[in-house]
This record gives structure tokens, C-alpha cells and sequence, in this order.
């Protein structure tokens, strides 16, 4: 029993690493100096621990309009995605009228739809809508959460009709009770979604790239593919650029590890 | 009726939303590929089957679409199994596994380019560290095999944390009591493995299966920053081949002709799945 028990430690102990792996790597490559690259048989370590790569990063004139980019698209896209979802989830939760079905399964259907094989068009409304190279046009596809709506309308038919009722009783009106009672007793689901919608357009490549042009525009997972030091051989600038974009995702996810399990544990999960 | 006319109101962006984002570009596809499409989107004339049949002599097409069938045998039983074993390892909530639970879903907390960046550099041959750690000189980039290999590890690490999330919520939320009533009377870990958990968690392991299926028959981005698509085409996966005919090549015709097909490929596998899963209820009623 004992040994078993050490061996399943052992075992995923080994499959952790192999997951962390990558991350380790990039963290030490961020190291590396121009010929650590290049050497066989490949270094693990780096040969100084000097911050040159950083240091570069910093004096790129580009980097932070990248990465002021991505945080202001991606705050952009998971806050409208949340009014969007909470509104749509309230009135197929809240309401009876005429086509609330249809209107839902019309929701609904979108899901099956795969948006990459929608780019061509999606990039032709953009460019006639004329908001190509603009914020607007980068969270434009992403606005659209429909597992979100699904999931909260569920999480919000599960909420006493009681509450609402004596709630508009006492003279609440729809947006009173959405954020002081709706909003509240949702926490865990509505922040695990927000943070879903912020990852999700803040580590999004395809569609970013092609609506944007002028450097002024483009997203940091787009900009450290094109730093311009692969040419040199260099990539520890890239390395570092991978590092500093994912340490706030990684502060956001321990930060909100309870609060993600809290929302497993309630059934709503990301999709 | 006042009351109606709000519902409608709070429901109307999303419903234009899904309209000009999806129910838009979707009819534009299928109708643009029975036609003759100019380099800047406009309809020049009727095509009839015209693009469908110029798909079926070519030989690129078929070279993708075969590459992406071998993706999806390599990646999505590898993907499952790897992330159950995870799963089934860090089954008990406690302090260990809350490090290991952080650990198992950071890959979702980085970006897909930042991800195939790092194996791209990682599964140089000669120079780079896998082949350094496995000791063999697997030759990553020059091997067609080798090469789906290399992209098939970059789609697990990318699909691992939310997986791993999504199974390992759906294994905690079953019910302990049949678990316990099994031990007692005897039953050994393995036994109450396959004879109770895996059953009771079939649903959210179809569904779990359901979407790595439809991901790895998508799967276009990551091939794109990896390995753009090579060597000579072999990792060169069907919605990318999409992407270089509607926007290196301007063929919409022929891009909304592949997407079609793709469509229909993911119906297909959308309809299997709610068979399965009809089946399923059934069995428990």
C-alpha cells in the first residue's frame, strides 16, 4: 500500500514536471545569451544569469504598445462579453415572451458553427464596416459568448422566482436587481467567466492578426512572434517577451484558484 | 407586453452578434462556394459544382485533409488518456494536489503563439533540448512523422489545462456514496474505477472527447507559428490550408468550397456525439 502510494506520487510528480517543463525552459532560455542557442549538445543552463534579453525587451519601442494593446482589448472584450451574457442570460431566465426558444436555440446553435472557417467573411464585414486596425475590430468576433449565456441562464433559473418578486416589490428595478442581487450571488461564476473572456481574447492570434496592420495596433501574442530578432539568431528577447506576458496570468490564476474550483464545483466551467 | 418588449431588448445584442458574426459569414461561405468569387469578395458569376469538383483533383487538399486525419489519431487519444491519468491522480481534494491542480491547468494561462514559440525552439534537431534530454537526434524539422509528432505534443500541452479542469470537476462532483458502498463490500481500486467511476463520468468524457475532436479537426493557429505547416507540407492541416486560400492565395471560391466540407465534417462529428449521447441516457433511464 505504501510503496503504491509513493510510486503514484512518483508518477505525477513526473507528469507535473513534464507539464512545467516547457515553462521552465522558456524561463531559463530568457538567459540565454545569442550563441546559448546555437550549441550542441543543447544547454539547459544558461552560461550567465545576466538580464541582457530583458533589458533589450524593454528598449524595443514596440513591445509595450503590444502589450498596452492586448490588456486594453482583452478588459474591452471581457467586459462587454459579460454585459452581453448577463443581459441575454437574465431575460431567457426572467422572462416569458413570444420566441424566447427560438431566440435561444438561434444562441445556442452558433456554438456549432467554428469560427476559424468564418475568418474570410468575418474579415470582409470588418474591412466594409471599416474598422480595420482598430480596437473595435479586434474584440469584435470575440463579443459573442454563447456557452456563457447558456451557463449563466441556467445558474440564474436556479435562483428563488421568490427573490425577484419581492425585490420588484420593494420598487427594484431590473438593473437594481442585476447588480445588487443577481451580480452578487453569482461571484464565482461571473468572475471565472470574465477571466475566461480576458484569457481567451488576450491569447487570441488568428483574427487579431489579420484585422490589424500597423505595428500601433497589433496584439503582444502577435508582436513576440514578430520582434524581429529570429532573423539575428537572438531569441532570447523572445524568450523574455513569453515570460513577461505570461507572469500576469500566472499572478490571475493562483490569485483566482479558489475561486475557479468554487465555480467546478457549481458545474460551470468554461467551454 | 412592456415586459416583453425589455426581454427583447436585453437579448437583442447578442442575437446581432450572432447574426453578423456567425449566421452571416456562415451563409456567405456556403453561397460563395457555388460561385465564381473575385480577389476582392464579389460574386463574378455562377460556379455550379465547379469548386467542389476543381477540390477533388486537388492533390493539396487531399494531402491536408489526410494530415489532419493523422493529427486526429495521434492527438486525441494520447490527449485523453494523458489527461485522465492526471485527473485520476489528483482525484482527492488536499494540499499536495492543489499545487499539482495549479500546475495541471497552467497551460491554459499561456497564449497558443507563446506555447508553439517555446516548442518550436525546443524541438530544434541538433540544438535543441528535447532531443538533448532524449538523447537521440530525432530530426523534428526535417521529418515529415517526426514533425506531426512535435505539433501532436503542442496540441496536448495547449488543450491540457482545460481538460484537465473540466474532467477533474466532473470526477469530484460524483456521487461518494456508491464509491464507499462498493469499497466496503470488498471492491478493489480498479475495480471501482472501471466499474463506477469511468461510467458515471462517461458524459463528461464524451464531452471532453466531443471537443478535443472538433479542436484537432480545426486545428490551424498553432501549426501556423510551429512549424508553418512543414516540412514540405506534412503538418499543413486543413483549416490552414483554408487560411493560405482565402488570404496568401485570395481564392475565396476555393476557401469557401474547403470550409464547406470542413462544416460538414464538424456537423458530422457534432450529430455522432448527440447519438452517443442519447444512447447514453437511455442506458441510465
Amino acid at each position: 500500500m505504501r510503496t503504491r502510494r509513493t510510486a503514484l506520487a512518483a508518477i505525477t510528480a513526473a507528469m507535473a514536471l513534464l507539464v512545467l517543463f516547457p515553462f521552465i525552459y522558456a524561463f531559463l532560455a530568457s538567459f540565454f545569451s545569442a550563441s546559448d542557442f546555437t550549441t550542441s549538445p543543447a544547454r539547459i543552463l544558461p552560461s550567465s544569469w545576466s538580464l541582457r534579453n530583458y533589458l533589450r525587451l524593454a528598449g524595443n519601442r514596440h513591445f509595450g504598445t503590444y502589450m498596452f494593446n492586448s490588456l486594453l482589448t482583452g478588459l474591452l472584450s471581457a467586459s462587454a462579453r459579460m454585459v452581453i451574457s448577463i443581459l441575454a442570460a437574465y431575460a431567457f431566465s426572467h422572462f416569458r415572451f413570444r420566441g424566447s426558444r427560438m431566440l435561444l436555440s438561434i444562441i445556442i446553435l452558433t456554438l456549432f458553427i467554428p469560427g476559424d472557417l468564418l475568418l474570410d467573411g468575418n474579415y470582409r464585414t470588418i474591412q466594409r464596416l471599416g474598422l480595420l486596425d482598430s480596437y473595435l475590430g479586434i474584440i469584435s468576433t470575440s463579443l459573442l459568448p454563447a456557452s456563457q449565456i447558456l451557463m449563466l441562464r441556467q445558474f440564474f433559473l436556479s435562483i428563488p422566482s421568490s427573490v425577484r418578486d419581492s425585490a420588484m416589490m420593494d420598487g427594484a428595478g431590473d438593473g437594481r436587481y442585476i447588480l445588487s442581487i443577481l451580480i452578487p450571488v453569482s461571484k464565482a461564476v461571473i468572475s471565472t467567466f470574465f477571466l475566461q473572456g480576458f484569457v481567451s481574447m488576450y491569447n487570441s492570434y488568428l483574427w487579431p492578426l489579420l484585422v490589424t496592420n500597423s505595428p500601433s495596433m497589433r496584439t503582444v501574442q502577435i508582436g513576440i512572434t514578430m520582434l524581429g530578432y529570429a532573423e539575428s539568431l537572438n531569441y532570447g528577447p523572445i524568450f523574455a517577451a513569453i515570460i513577461v506576458v505570461f507572469i500576469p496570468f500566472l499572478a490571475a490564476f493562483i490569485i483566482m484558484h479558489k475561486r475557479i474550483m468554487t465555480a467546478l464545483r457549481q458545474g460551470y466551467m468554461f467551454m | 407586453m412592456r415586459n416583453s418588449l425589455k426581454a427583447y431588448l436585453y437579448i437583442l445584442p447578442a442575437l446581432l452578434l450572432s447574426l453578423v458574426f456567425v449566421y452571416s459569414p456562415f451563409i456567405w461561405s456556403v453561397v460563395s462556394s457555388f460561385f465564381n468569387v473575385r480577389l476582392d469578395g464579389s460574386f463574378a458569376s455562377p460556379a455550379g459544382l465547379r469548386n467542389y469538383v476543381n477540390l477533388l483533383t486537388d492533390s493539396i487538399y487531399w494531402e491536408s485533409l489526410a494530415n489532419t486525419f493523422r493529427f486526429i489519431i495521434l492527438f486525441v487519444p494520447s490527449n485523453i488518456i494523458l489527461i485522465m491519468s492526471a485527473v485520476l491522480l489528483t482525484e482527492k481534494e488536499n494540499r499536495h494536489n492543489r499545487v499539482f491542480e495549479t500546475v495541471f491547468m497552467l497551460p491554459m494561462a499561456m497564449g497558443m503563439s507563446s506555447a508553439a514559440l517555446i516548442f518550436k525552439y525546443m524541438f530544434r534537431p541538433s540544438v535543441g533540448i528535447v532531443n538533448r534530454l532524449i538523447g537521440i537526434d530525432v530530426q523534428w524539422t526535417n521529418d515529415a512523422g517526426a514533425a506531426m509528432l512535435s505539433v501532436v505534443f503542442l496540441g496536448i500541452f495547449l488543450d491540457f489545462g482545460l481538460d484537465y479542469l473540466l474532467l477533474l470537476s466532473g470526477l469530484r462532483n460524483l456521487d461518494r456514496s456508491v464509491q464507499d458502498a462498493a469499497r466496503l463490500d470488498g471492491a478493489g481500486e480498479w475495480q471501482v474505477l472501471t466499474r463506477i467511476k469511468l461510467p458515471l463520468l462517461s458524459p463528461t468524457l464524451f464531452f471532453t472527447l466531443f471537443i478535443s475532436l472538433k479542436d484537432a479537426l480545426l486545428i490551424s493557429a498553432p501549426v501556423m507559428v510551429m512549424t508553418e505547416g512543414g516540412p514540405f507540407r506534412s503538418t499543413q492541416t486543413i483549416v490552414y490550408y483554408y487560411y493560405i486560400e482565402a488570404f496568401r492565395n485570395g481564392n475565396h471560391s476555393s476557401a469557401a468550397a474547403i470550409s464547406v466540407t470542413v462544416f460538414i465534417l464538424a456537423a458530422l462529428i457534432t450529430a455522432c456525439s448527440s447519438l452517443v449521447d442519447r444512447r447514453r441516457i437511455h442506458y441510465e433511464n
